[in-house]
């Protein structure tokens, strides 16, 4: 797996520096892209759906209610249910970036214009990144909540909220992938969320302990690959405060993995 | 200038572009003509960089479009057939962008999007949003979108398509003020546009150049009409 990390980080710095590269082009997509999401009102239902579904998973989901756990610590609570919660979220974050370029025709436009596919690309997921980093911000009432209730090891919550905006990152790369290939937001999420859902079950406790107890070769070793590729070992670690330098790499080549991708679609698409 | 030679663009098995030579120089303004399907919009799609031909090779002032492709966009200003725009964005905030893209910015981008809102003629709907505006007001917008780096080498698919008569005749004048310094490509199915803004004009059927040269000439070759030379040239689509 470490192979393909690092084959995939050299094709996306290869992309990167094939031709000179204009951050002023990255920002004005970037700029363009959060602009656009929140001139339209299901950047703020999206929003807000997040923001409830997260606060109510952490506070009544029953038998794990965070107040009468009397635990100041957020890892089985709050940050035990953000891969899950991620996993449709940004997909719905993402989802227009592409396809509406698409749709619109606009493609075309920004194609004629001296801005690099790889540009394009970077900034479209720069900007759906931003609209994820604010909403993990909102989250942090409940932070302050368990600051009030009691006293929380600190260092443990912001490694959690690294490993989320990693997961989050992996994910939104995942979706504008996919979202190069197909012109149809529908499709895109359709396609999206079970891809997220699969990386974060495939290395999920009971799923891990299934193949690891099965005792034959063949499926631990298959429980060991599935592992490898899931993002739920890494934001397990982070959410204990634990940051490794072979799960930073992971999240990286994911997203280079992806990015990498949806910058040969587009450049192939066109021919 | 730009300089097509050989050009072929081919879609599976089909041609839509076969074998296409010809150069606009400086202070020319070229009438493209040809039946829908003809191959007019893929070539100025090759040309402006936005599909990749398939043979041959396309310069804009002198820079191959397909080696060089970031270099040659920025000598190009493009008006794309169905004038696409961001619609979730006001025409200011449009133009704003795209002139971010150009290279633009402070006082030189509010300077380069004020002049093109005056060209065009946006000022009453330069805080509107995109989805609203009428056909004719889109299709502006996009016009002055390709005018903002003040650029060598203007391609317009359609420039007038939509618009009523007094905005197709500003158009024209527009296309014939611009083109005694630029360079100027433009398509159209409308014949009399040909005689009102081009110095030269070419029509195209199958991919394949079937006529070319002044309107006048033109009109002569057709006996008195370049309507005659068009039907008599161009295969129709409804023929049997």
């Amino acid at each position: 797996m470490s192979v393909i990390g690092i084959f995939a980080i050299l094709l996306l710095t290869a992309a990167l520096i094939g031709g000179p590269l204009l951050i002023a082009n990255i920002r004005a997509i970037f700029y363009r892209e959060v602009n656009s999401f929140f001139t339209s009102p299901l950047a703020y239902v999206l929003m807000f759906i997040f923001l409830v579904a997260v606060n109510a998973l952490t506070f009544l989901w029953p038998g794990r209610e965070l107040v009468e756990s009397e635990q100041a610590a957020l890892k089985d609570f709050f940050f035990f249910y953000h891969p899950w919660i991620l996993a449709f979220y940004a997909p719905l974050l993402a989802m227009r970036t592409l396809a509406d370029e698409h749709r619109q025709g606009t493609i075309e436009l920004i194609s004629t214009m001296p801005v690099r596919t790889i540009e394009l690309v970077c900034g479209k997921f720069l900007g759906s990144f931003i609209v994820l980093f604010a909403s993990l911000l909102f989250t942090a009432s409940v932070w302050i909540t368990v600051s009030i209730l009691g006293d929380p090891d600190h260092g443990p919550i912001i490694a959690g909220y690294l490993g989320s905006l990693f997961v989050g990152g992996a994910f939104i790369a995942v979706a504008i992938a996919v979202s190069a290939v197909t012109r149809s937001q529908v499709i895109c999420v359709a396609v999206s969320i079970p891809i997220c859902l699969l990386l974060c079950i495939v290395g999920f406790d009971p799923v891990q302990n299934f193949f690891a107890d099965s005792g034959v070769g063949f499926l631990s070793f298959t429980g060991e690959l599935l592992a490898s590729i899931s993002v739920m070992p890494a934001f397990v670690d982070f959410s204990k405060g634990l940051i490794e330098i072979r799960y930073l790499f992971y999240f990286v080549s994911v997203i280079a993995l992806c990015l990498f991708i949806t910058n040969t679609v587009l450049q192939s698409k066109r021919s | 200038m730009i300089e097509v030679k050989n050009l072929t663009k081919q879609f599976g098995s089909k041609t839509a572009v076969d074998d296409l030579s010809f150069s606009v120089e400086q202070g020319e303004v070229l009438g493209f003509l040809g039946p829908n399907g003809a191959g007019k919009s893929t070539t100025m799609r090759v040309i402006t960089g936005f599909i990749p031909a398939s043979s041959g090779e396309v310069e804009i002032c002198g820079i191959p479009i397909a080696r060089q492709p970031e270099n040659a966009k920025r000598k190009i200003g493009y008006l794309p057939e169905s004038a696409p725009l961001y619609e979730d964005m006001t025409v200011a905030g449009f133009l704003r962008f795209c002139a971010s893209i150009r290279g633009f910015s402070g006082a030189a981008r509010n300077e380069a999007v004020d002049r093109v809102i005056e060209t065009c003629f946006l000022q009453t709907v330069v805080h509107q949003s995109i989805d609203t505006l009428s056909k004719g007001y889109r299709h502006r917008t996009c016009l002055a979108q390709s005018l903002l780096h003040d650029p060598e080498v203007l391609v317009l698919d359609e420039p007038t398509d939509g618009l009523d008569p007094n905005q197709k005749h500003e158009v024209r004048k527009l296309i014939r003020e611009l083109g005694k310094k630029k360079t100027i490509i433009f398509s159209t199915h409308i014949l009399e546009e040909v005689e009102a803004s081009c110095t030269r004009a070419m029509i195209i059927d199958q991919g394949r150049i079937v006529a070319e040269g002044t309107p006048e000439s033109l009109r002569n070759e057709g006996s008195g009409s370049i309507t005659e030379l068009f039907r008599k040239l161009t295969t129709s689509d409804v023929a049997a």
